[in-house]
This record gives C-alpha cells, sequence and structure tokens, in this order.
C-alpha cells in the first residue's frame, strides 16, 4: 500500500503517513488496497482522500458457498455468515419445502436449488467499499463534515471541510479521483 | 520536604510498609488493592525516604519516586469521537497516572475544526476544578494557532501536546511536540520517550505552582487535611469510589455530596478549631463532589482579627 500525501509541510505530512497507515491496519484494509492519496490545505481546511482498491472481487453465487446434496435435499453452507442472505432469498422465491434444519443446513427442494444456484448472495466489494468509506472519514479531520464524494468501480475520494466546498476543491477532488 | 513514591508489590505484609510510613510522619495518599497485589502511593519525609526503600527492599517490590503525586490532572480532549479517543488521550492519561497524579478525562463538546471550535463556561469551570489541565490537541500548527483560545483563558497551569514539534504562543508556558492524532497505542520507545517528556512538563507546572502557593501557605497541607477527613468523618471509608477523598495543590475534594458531608464534619476539630474554620467548603456545581480550598496563611490571619 501506497500513502502519498501532499499540501502540508513535511512533518506533518509524516505524521499523517502513520496515521493513514494505522488507521488502514484497523480497519485491515492494507492488502486490499493499492494507493492512498491524502491532500490537505490547512489554510482553508479542505481536504481530499482518495482510495485505490487493488482488485475488485466476483460476487459470490450460492453455489460459491455451498454444498447441495441431492440424496437428502439438504444445502450444506460453508460458513453461517451466508445463511440469512441464502434464506431470505429462498423464502423470498417460495417458503414450500425449505426448512433450516441446522445452523448451516438448509433443506431444500432440488428443482429449487437449481433454479437459485447461479444467484448472487455477497457482493464482497460492497463491504470492502463500506470500510474504505469509514477509514476515509476516520482520515479526515472531525471537524470537517461538509463532504464532497466521488465513487467509482476502483476508487473513492471524498473531499470535505468545515464551510461549504468551493468548485476549485471539487474540480481538485476531480483530478485525484482521476490520477493514477 | 516530603517524598512521593509509588510502592508495587504483593499484598503479603504490604502492612509493613504502611506502618513504617505512619510512624515515620508520612501520609498514605492511595492505595489500590487488587488480587493479590497492591499499588500504594505514599508521601514520606525525605530525611528518612531510605528507610521505605530498603523496606521495599526487603518486601520484594518496586519502589519509584512519582513527581505528580498529590495533584489532580485533567486531560482535555477536542471530542469525544473515535478520531481521538482512545488514542492517544488514554494512554496520557494512564502514563500521568502511573506518574501519581489523579486524572480526569473530559472531551469539549465543540472542540474541533479551525473556525467551529469553541469552549463553554461550563467546561472551563469544569477544568478548572483541577491543578493542571492538558490539552490534546492535533497535527496541524495552523490549527493549534487557531484554537490557543481554548485554553488561554484557563486560570490554571495549561500543558499543551500537539504534533509540531515546536510551537510558540504568547501566554503558554508548556508544550510537548510530537504526540498528534494517534490512532494507535503509544507504547514504542520513541512515544515513551516522549512522555517522560510530557510528564517533565507537567512536573514543572505543578512545581510553578506549588512554588506559588508557598508564597502565601497554606495554614493546613492538604495530606494532613486528608488524614484528619478519614479518620474523623463516618462515611468516607464507605464510598465506592476507587480514590474517594483526592488530593489538590491547594485542598482536597471529596466524593461526597456536600449537604451529607457537612453533616458530618460539624463537629470534627482540630488543633482547636472547627475544620471549616481553616478552608471553604463548597460543592462543585458539575461534579456534586465536595471541594475544600484550605486557607492561605494571611487570609487566615485577617479572619482572625
Amino acid at each position: 500500500m501506497e500513502i502519498i500525501v501532499e499540501g502540508l509541510p513535511e512533518k506533518e505530512a509524516q505524521g499523517y503517513v502513520v496515521l493513514i497507515n494505522d488507521i488502514m491496519r484497523e480497519f485491515e484494509i492494507r492488502r486490499s488496497i493499492e494507493k492512498v492519496f491524502f491532500y490537505g490545505d490547512t489554510e482553508n481546511f479542505v481536504f481530499i482522500a482518495s482510495i485505490r482498491i487493488k482488485k475488485v472481487l466476483e460476487p459470490l453465487r450460492i453455489e460459491d458457498v455451498a454444498i447441495y446434496n441431492p440424496e437428502k435435499e439438504m444445502l450444506s453452507v460453508e460458513d453461517e455468515f451466508y445463511v440469512p442472505k441464502i434464506l431470505s432469498l429462498l423464502w423470498s422465491l417460495s417458503k414450500e419445502g425449505v426448512e433450516q434444519e441446522d445452523r448451516t443446513e438448509i433443506k431444500m427442494p432440488i428443482e429449487l436449488y437449481n433454479r437459485v444456484k447461479g444467484e448472487v448472495v455477497y457482493y464482497p466489494t460492497d463491504d470492502l467499499k463500506k470500510n474504505v468509506q469509514e477509514a476515509i472519514n476516520r482520515v479526515l479531520p472531525e471537524a470537517a463534515r461538509i463532504k464532497y464524494i466521488l465513487s467509482a468501480e476502483k476508487t473513492i475520494t471524498v473531499a470535505s471541510s468545515e464551510n461549504a466546498i468551493s468548485e476549485d476543491s471539487k474540480k481538485l477532488a476531480q483530478k485525484y479521483h482521476e490520477r493514477d | 520536604m516530603f517524598k512521593m513514591a509509588l510502592f508495587e508489590g504483593g499484598l503479603h505484609r504490604a502492612d509493613e510498609l504502611e506502618d513504617l510510613v505512619d510512624d515515620i510522619g508520612g501520609f498514605l495518599i492511595q492505595k489500590n488493592v487488587t488480587q493479590i497485589d497492591i499499588t500504594l502511593i505514599i508521601a514520606v519525609p525525605g530525611e528518612d525516604y531510605d528507610l521505605i526503600v530498603n523496606k521495599a527492599k526487603e518486601l520484594r517490590g518496586k519502589l519509584v519516586e512519582v513527581p505528580l503525586a498529590g495533584s489532580e490532572i485533567t486531560i482535555v480532549a477536542p471530542s469525544l469521537g473515535k478520531h481521538h479517543l482512545p488514542h492517544p488521550v488514554c494512554d496520557i492519561s494512564e502514563y500521568i497516572r502511573r506518574n501519581g497524579a489523579v486524572t480526569n478525562v473530559m472531551g469539549l463538546a465543540r472542540g474541533v475544526g479551525q473556525r467551529i471550535n469553541q469552549i463553554t463556561a461550563i467546561e472551563k469551570g469544569m477544568i478548572e476544578e483541577a491543578d493542571i489541565a492538558v490539552f490534546s490537541l492535533g497535527n496541524f500548527s495552523r490549527c493549534l494557532r487557531k484554537k490557543t483560545h481554548l485554553f488561554l483563558d484557563i486560570d490554571i497551569p495549561v500543558v499543551l501536546l500537539g504534533g509540531p514539534e515546536q510551537f510558540n504562543v504568547e501566554g503558554l508556558e508548556y508544550y510537548v511536540g510530537g504526540i498528534g492524532r494517534r490512532s494507535q497505542r503509544l507504547r514504542q520507545k520513541y512515544d515513551l520517550d516522549l512522555f517522560n517528556k510530557m510528564v517533565d512538563e507537567i512536573s514543572k507546572a505543578v512545581e510553578n505552582r506549588r512554588r506559588e502557593i508557598e508564597e502565601d501557605p497554606l495554614i493546613l497541607e492538604p495530606m494532613y487535611l486528608k488524614k484528619i477527613l478519614e479518620e474523623n468523618v463516618e462515611g468516607i471509608d464507605k464510598i465506592i469510589s476507587p480514590i474517594p477523598i483526592v488530593l489538590n495543590v491547594d485542598g482536597v475534594k471529596v466524593k461526597m455530596p456536600l449537604n451529607q458531608f457537612k453533616e458530618k464534619i460539624k463537629n470534627v476539630e482540630f488543633d482547636g478549631r472547627k475544620i471549616e474554620e481553616y478552608c471553604n467548603i463548597y460543592q462543585s456545581p458539575y461534579s456534586k463532589f465536595t471541594i475544600l480550598k484550605i486557607y492561605t496563611k494571611s487570609y487566615f490571619d485577617s479572619l482572625k482579627k
């Protein structure tokens, strides 16, 4: 993970590199992040944080997270984290024949399984993006509550200030958002 | 002159140390028992300090001098948000406590920002109940400069902690750089060196405050007053707070509401006078604790006349 801090005096920039590193470690997202840009203008109290995510993870389908046994008509889910998501998807289609036998075991007819096995149950990138957003909020000063957010597939950029965000700051945020 | 020390050791035979402190005319400032360990903060006459060192050695305990014992310090953060707490404020508080002081942590309601930061009269009043205030602010020197009104109007000495190495502003005597906004525990060697520097600055502030008081000395040492209260006031031993009586540089704070406390000390006498004649007793409007500020000698003499 590369951290680039601009716009601040050298000592303050060094302090912010340490701070950003610590916050990313706390959120456990350092390995998923390629680059962090941070721009600080203490005179106008404008701060911009822009984060590049390393790679976009594939969404997980039911067949990726569970194994179906046709003889017992039983779906065994690998991790109970996915169970509520699968159950809510199944119950939205049909409640007939669908029964949770155990924490990770769901009884369901084979026809229903064939219908839903390709359905997406979890988008890992969504969670990562939520964490990235939280981390950005932590990095930016607490008083900078007025935010201008730009989001793309692999990039999240937030410009923030305690005052209204000027057009120039928005343009600068756009520049950081598009920067490699 | 009293020397303050912190003893950490086993509970077994620790009462021997307490007896020795009593015998040589010292005071037990604080006592904390945790399972089989005990922590004592004691004040003993300087000339008899060796006796205590030898006793601590005999009991296989650790004895360290603590410069901040007998003082109450408030650590002020710009807010109670995740940006400022628990790191570094709680680490700072813990380190100061290890040096003998009683600490309070408070977050300002609107202490963040450059333009929008502010402090209320109530917050100032709460801070001024302690002996020293430690303000823990952020990394940017420009922001520190815009926040000076938070701490320059405080009546007690203020130690400022911030990110920049150097920070000079008129009216601020004590500053320690390198401790700005942090998001991890401060336990590296570099951090501990900074903390030692911070304790040195706070010690200087406490020392100066004590010296100021010595110019017109108090008629009663706060430690004596604490002892008198502990021995004569019923119910103090039943206060569930870990430190029922907090020592200040110029008085004591009893963690009991005034209406209960005044009744109990009505008949307590010391040297032929009632306690009320030695100090100004009032209730804190914020914490509802009773505060006893000991009169200075000149004020006491003017009252007598």
